[in-house]
């Protein structure tokens, strides 16, 4: 019996992770969010309007999930319906983000784990490989046709309750266009071979990361109807490989509970030891008890077993696998990127259209202010998985915020039941190949592109000792 | 050929001004880091987000440091400072002891060449400070005094902005360097620290939007032409040159984007300028010729008056 402790870098956020080894096998695990900085308490009492700014701050990551969350949640508090063309400007904005976002995991943060001195695949190689030196340039890409829209990235300007402050015109549409025809061309030609071979080498070799398929996602990308079943990624619960529903409404949401036996409550500060029963501030949210795993993994298989369980993009395929697992999770990334690539062209011609009728564009309409209680949720996919955003508000103002982020669920601690997180499952199993454990153990944690919504990103080990000295904070 | 060691690290923050600096065109961060200027080659020895390492083991951050030789480091912080539970809150190791975050920065910038504060919340607090405050929520110059100065006699130096625009942050370290090289022209600074290089003027002053502002062309909701004033804007008292320099490769702004600066690069930020959308718009006072006396009629206090009420709100208080 061995223990390790240790916080994983190049990973968005603070997590520090304990294994237990046995031989050459985890044999238990935690993963401790250690961070807490109150950000959905600050945003009480803001203005409805300003609170959308507040919620981008959550994470400079995914900053534009996080507004787009909030604001979506704001209008249904206030009754409102965003115009068509805010819609389609919004989802332009979306796809280039998850393009960069996943470039930036795939290239930069997790593929260095498969190249020299750990793996063999040389082009994902830190400050040499020629994928990573262009997937540097390629996130920047993309990012780039983002803010054409959001005027920046991050901690986007435009997005406003209502709709967004920018206008739809040709010239826009076109340098958007141009950029990720550039990105798709790369995309396919140098990252998608590359991650296929990495795949390829690992999916038998690498015995890492497998769990239950479990999965959740809320699905993204709406067309102008707004009905979440018309989403490009549809919203949907998988329970042990089978998709048992895809009723966001009615079947999803309300279904989601959160377990805080083994989270910190408020300030309670300093207990940090993973012997003390309570060791994270992450809350535990379930699916009717399930502990579920979100991220691309999910969004893919969903989407799979409800378009004849399988996805092409033009000459690649998307099977789900037996069971998630690490190499399962870095490529569902990988491949998603290609299929964003390649559906953003359709959202280009939506657009088209749309100018095309040669009508007044509206982009923006005007709220009233509603005095009384309202409550609105947003429910959508930041690139690591679901997010959900809830208000309640009174007189145009926030009266109480609830964020749910993605490494909420992924990361989450035990529940009452005692049921580990998906993280902890994940780690659970694997089986140590390289000489240094912390390698693989590293590997396994990164795959789900970790992103404590709001990274605080400190940092002390003791490796060998039971206790988690690095006690942050954040939302 | 000397190595000039870059520290970079996050305190309370959202990694927001790393995906910034990530985004920097030309140069690239990958070039930046792979330039030599005279005999000094610049590498980033520690940042969460772009390093080889791959986790932290024992020692951590302080082993790249505690290496008598290697005092020849740059010391970067991005996110503020907890001093609230600061014992519970944020520790870090140092040569075996576990200190505060506050602390661990306090000795830190004892050895370092230059101290930079990235981002309003390094800077100043920043969103984290906004009341309640539940984790005391300080800037680095609140904790090292304003008096602090490094061992090349810079004081701490800010470079603001929710996120900061990566030329900022890129042009403010090159300055830097040139400083501790004696081959650059002293850092002019304002009063709250920031170079003068890319906050001597208001964003207003390089609004493209300035023009309707001078022919009283006023939005009166969002997407239609005008200067975004009525709306809440608050480019007539916020400091930077972001307008015209754009962000993410010059694509666009907040203004270009039609919506209305918030003020992220002051101190301020975000309690002083909220709301930050005024809806409906506030009629304007039509009064020929339009500025500073319009602003100030507004409520939105000319620029003398902004920095007074600065000065008694802010924790600051307006020290040089």
């Amino acid at each position: 019996m061995k223990e390790i402790v240790l916080t994983p870098t190049r990973i968005e956020g603070h997590l520090t992770v304990k294994v237990v080894l046995e031989g050459r096998r985890v044999v238990e695990a935690f993963t401790s969010g250690t961070m807490y900085r109150g950000i959905e308490l600050l945003m009480r009492g803001r203005t409805l309007a300003d609170a959308v700014f507040l919620a981008s701050r959550v994470c400079g990551v995914c900053s534009l999930p996080h507004s787009l969350a909030s604001v979506t949640a704001m209008e249904r508090a206030l009754g409102i319906v965003p115009p068509p063309a805010a819609i389609i400007l919004r989802n332009l904005m979306m796809y280039a983000y998850l393009i960069y976002d996943h470039i930036l995991h795939c290239c930069i943060l997790a593929g260095p784990d498969y190249a020299p001195p750990h793996g063999v695949i040389e082009d994902l190689k830190w400050g040499e490989g020629k994928v990573f030196l262009e997937g540097l340039k390629m996130q920047r890409k993309a990012l780039e046709a983002s803010a054409i829209f959001s005027g920046k990235f991050p901690h986007s300007a435009s997005i406003i309750v209502g709709g967004v402050s920018v206008n739809l015109d040709p010239q826009k549409l076109f340098t958007f266009a141009s950029r990720l025809k550039e990105a798709k061309k790369w995309v396919m030609e140098v990252m998608i071979p590359t991650f296929e071979k990495l795949h390829e080498k690992y999916s038998s070799e690498l015995i890492s990361g497998e769990r239950e398929a479990n999965l959740i996602t809320y699905g993204v990308l709406d067309d102008t109807s707004l009905d979440p079943a018309r989403r490009v990624f549809k919203p949907g619960v998988i329970i042990n490989g089978a998709l048992i529903t895809t009723d966001l409404f009615n079947e999803i949401e309300p279904y989601v509970q959160e377990d805080t036996t083994y989270t910190y409550q408020g300030r309670e500060l300093g207990n940090t030891s993973l012997e003390h029963r309570k060791y994270s501030y992450v809350k535990a949210p379930r699916y009717r008890g399930y502990v579920m795993e979100t991220g691309p993994l999910a969004r893919l298989w969903v989407n799979a077993l409800l378009s004849g369980g399988k996805i092409r993009v033009e000459t690649i395929e998307w099977k789900p696998p037996r069971k998630p697992n690490t190499v399962e999770r870095v490529y569902a990334r990988a491949f998603e990127t290609a299929f964003l690539c390649s559906r953003v062209f359709d959202e280009i011609e939506n657009a088209l259209e749309m100018l095309r009728k040669r009508e007044e564009l509206v982009t923006w309409i005007p709220w009233r202010e509603v005095r009384g209680e309202s409550s609105g949720v947003g429910l959508i996919e930041a690139a690591r998985g679901a997010l959900k955003h809830r208000v309640e508000a009174g007189n145009f103002t926030v009266k109480s915020y609830e964020i749910i982020s993605p490494t909420t669920w992924n990361a989450s601690p035990r529940d009452k039941y005692g049921k580990r997180g998906a993280v902890e499952e994940a780690l659970v199993n694997t089986e140590i190949q390289s000489n240094d454990p912390a390698v693989d153990i590293v590997r396994v944690v990164r795959a789900f592109d970790p992103c404590m919504a709001c990274a605080v990103h400190y940092i002390t080990i003791s490796r060998g000792s039971p206790e988690i000295r690095a006690a942050t904070i954040s939302a | 050929m000397k190595e000039l060691k870059i520290l970079w690290l996050q305190g309370q923050g959202c990694s927001g001004c790393s995906i910034s600096l990530l985004q920097s065109s030309y140069p690239s961060l990958e070039e930046f880091v792979e330039t030599s200027l005279r005999e000094l080659k610049i590498n980033i020895n520690f940042h969460p987000l772009f390093m080889p390492l791959n986790f932290l083991d024992e020692g951590g951050i302080s082993k790249l440091l505690c290496d008598p030789q290697s005092d020849n480091f740059l010391f970067i912080i991005e996110g503020s400072i907890p001093t609230r539970d600061s014992d519970k809150n944020l520790t870090l190791h140092i040569e075996g002891e576990e200190i505060p975050f506050a602390k661990y920065i306090e000795k830190i910038s004892l050895k370092a060449l230059a101290v930079m504060a990235v981002g309003t919340c390094a800077s100043f607090g920043g969103i984290n400070a906004l009341d309640p405050d539940l984790t005391g929520a300080r800037g680095v110059r609140e904790i090292l005094g304003s008096n602090h100065r490094s061992r090349k006699g810079l004081p701490v130096i800010n470079v603001p902005g929710c996120p900061p625009h990566p030329d900022w942050i890129l042009g403010t370290l090159l300055d830097i360097i040139l400083y501790i090289l004696d081959i650059g022209t002293p850092i002019e600074l304002d009063e709250y620290n920031r170079p003068k290089r890319f906050y001597a003027r208001t964003v207003h002053e390089s609004c493209p939007l300035a023009g309707f502002f001078s022919e009283t062309i006023f939005a009166k909701k969002f997407g239609e032409q005008g200067c975004l004033l009525a709306l809440g804007c608050k480019g007539p008292v916020a400091y930077g040159d972001c307008p015209e320099r754009k962000w993410n490769g010059g694509v666009s702004s907040c203004m270009i984007s039609g919506s209305v600066c918030i003020g992220c690069t002051e101190p301020g930020f975000p309690r002083e300028f909220m709301p930050f959308i005024y809806y409906p718009p506030k009629p304007l006072p039509l009064i020929f010729p339009p500025p500073a006396s319009v602003v100030q009629l507004y409520g939105l206090y000319g620029r003398s008056m902004w920095e007074e009420l600065l000065k008694k709100k802010t924790r600051l208080g307006g020290q040089a």
